[in-house]
């Protein structure tokens, strides 16, 4: 499975790079993710405004699809492009700034902005809107990605014509570390 | 490829209604609802309307579980509506041949609110380890899969075992979807002014918003039909899409969910005028009932009639398309239409058929269709067998 998985188009981005197909494209080491992500999004150029407003999850998501996606979706029709998605912490890093919003009853904050972020398909989401991605599409959890079980879901979707193409992949973030890894099956 | 047919085999609600499918459908049927104000500043600094099982109820329930003070309140939901369910049909839950499914938006995201009154390790507030520790209940071989989708989780999770069980992956799934009533998600959909401060009004022209709901529902999905039983209920056809619109507002045309509705239908080899009754997502928002109606117009389905569970149990999130799909096939076992809580006056632009009356009608299909956060949509068709017509 592992060299299956590989021939698939995919990137990934973990300790302050990013990697394509086992290429290095963008190095920032030793910087916090907020920044890595930044620099990662100013490098590549990818201008579009909406970025500024997701969570850091999302950001993670949006960099990765991005790069991997770089015009493989042409000639694919929006309801036949699949999305298969998994983490382990589903949102926690936004759940916490959520949860700190109402801690207090006499400062009670809670806002939209954040808590629609609170929901880990809002990235696939953010994906759809950027490409118009409107095939069937799933959100999994789980404390390991589980990448064959992942794959196989996505190629079983295209065998029975529910999907011609599929991003498919692990999008984690925490305060201690971020792991994103997508591949594209056809 | 052969068409694998889908049986569900049992089923479970736990809601504020009561603890079996039956006692839900039976309250139901007599027009009560679990929604309630509650002024309880664990949940919210001022009132809300919220359907909440008691915690009483519970506390009894539960001493049937074995060790059951090792669980939080949303494990032991799950554990007794595992159990209730797989008791019906002798289930070997433990078996290999046996995969459970969960469907959760947020669940045990209470023990983050209040990390210092629990007697729980910080890590179960991660799904995957929820997951471990009902998996473990069980002894069952397999790591559970987790569906976390927004408001379309549960019926999401239907299509994911529909999935699996056609590649012959198992002989039986356990599809069980819950989430609770937390501080966390109703100041949230208080801060989106998404509540209604009265039992909700899917589609009525006075609707403003939603109940949030807590509740566990549970079916046991198989490739093997029954033992003993006349009626069988299937699953036709199923499909998710996207809306590509907007992260948490509905779409203003329909057409994700409509996308979803046809791909279904087209699983099922049925047209719109095969479908018998529509149990609708319906949760009182002013722009989710509109959305609907719109997809309804486009999918041919506005005259079918349809209703919305909400009213009666609130939006259960992760568990909606669960226990609604089931009181859903109840109602095609039963040939009985429940009528759509709260509904009085039509308060969407076209002319769908809300139910106002509970009536008997001879009913063989269902369509069941939720829409969430994220701008995702999906929908499921149930199907009634009789031993005739098999």
């Amino acid at each position: 499975m592992e060299t299956r998985a590989a021939t698939y188009r995919h990137c990934e981005i973990k300790n302050g790079k990013i990697i394509l197909n086992g290429k290095l494209l963008f190095e920032k080491a030793d910087v916090p993710f907020a920044k890595f992500i930044k620099s990662a999004y100013k490098h590549f150029e990818l201008a579009y405004p909406k970025f500024h407003k997701m969570d850091r999850l999302c950001k993670l998501a949006f960099v990765t699809a991005n790069l991997l996606l770089n015009n493989q979706l042409e000639g694919y029709a929006s309801e036949d492009i699949g999305i298969v998605m998994s983490n382990s912490n589903s949102t926690l890093h936004t759940d916490s700034k959520h949860s700190k919003s109402i801690i207090d009853k006499d400062n009670y904050f809670p806002s939209p902005a954040v808590f629609v972020y609170t929901l880990p398909n809002i990235l696939v989401g953010e994906i759809s809107i950027k490409y118009k991605i409107k095939g069937e599409s799933v959100f999994f959890v789980s404390n390991e990605f589980n990448k064959d079980m992942m794959i196989e879901y996505s190629e079983d979707m295209i065998a029975c014509g529910d999907a011609k193409i599929c991003m498919t992949g692990w999008v984690d973030y925490t305060e201690a570390d971020y792991h994103s890894i997508i591949y594209l099956i056809k | 490829m052969a068409k694998t047919t889908i049986y569900i085999t049992a089923d479970n609600i736990i809601s504020p209604l009561g603890f079996t499918s039956q006692d839900n459908v039976e309250k139901i049927s007599r027009g009560q609802t679990g929604v309630k104000c509650h002024s309880d500043k664990a949940i919210y600094p001022s009132p809300v309307w919220v359907s909440k099982i008691s915690d009483k109820l519970l506390n009894d329930a539960v001493r049937q579980l074995s060790n059951w003070r090792n669980y939080t309140k949303l494990e032991q939901l799950f554990l007794l509506s595992i159990s209730k369910a797989s008791q019906q049909v002798a289930l070997n839950v433990s078996s290999k041949d046996t995969l459970i499914i969960i469907a959760s938006t947020k669940g045990n995201i209470n023990l983050l609110e209040n990390p210092e009154t629990m007697d729980f390790p910080k890590n179960r507030v991660q799904l995957g380890t929820m997951a471990g520790q009902i998996q473990a209940y069980f002894k069952n071989p397999n790591t559970p899969l987790v569906v976390c989708n927004a408001c379309i989780s549960g019926v999401l999770a239907l299509d994911v075992a529909k999935r699996l069980l056609a590649k012959n992956k198992f002989k039986n799934i356990i599809v069980t979807g819950g989430d609770l009533v937390t501080e966390f998600t109703v100041s949230g959909f208080q801060s989106f002014k998404a509540m209604s401060d009265a039992p909700c009004k899917p589609y009525d022209k006075n609707r403003v918003g939603i109940n949030l709901g807590e509740g566990v529902g549970t079916m046991i999905l198989s490739t093997t039909p029954p033992n003993n039983k006349e009626t069988h209920i299937t699953i036709e056809g199923s499909a998710s899409s996207n809306d590509a619109n907007h992260i948490s507002g509905p779409s203003r045309t329909g057409e994700g969910l409509f996308l979803a509705i046809k791909k279904a239908l087209k699983a099922a080899k049925i047209k719109p005028s095969g479908i018998d009754y529509l149990s609708m997502h319906g949760t009182a928002t002013p722009y989710n009932d509109e959305m609907e109606c719109k997809a309804l117009g486009l999918a041919d389905l506005l005259s079918i009639p349809m209703n919305s569970f909400k009213g009666y149990i609130g939006h259960t999130l992760g568990a909606a398309g669960l226990i609604e799909s089931i009181i859903a096939i109840h109602s095609l076992k039963n040939n009985t239409l429940y009528p759509s809580f709260g509904f009085e006056e039509l308060g969407v632009t076209l002319p769908i058929n809300v139910i106002t009356k509970i009536s008997e009608k001879e009913l063989h299909r269902c369509l069941k269709t939720a829409s969430g956060f994220g701008g995702c949509n999906a929908a499921v068709i149930f199907e009634k067998q009789t031993e005739t017509s098999i």
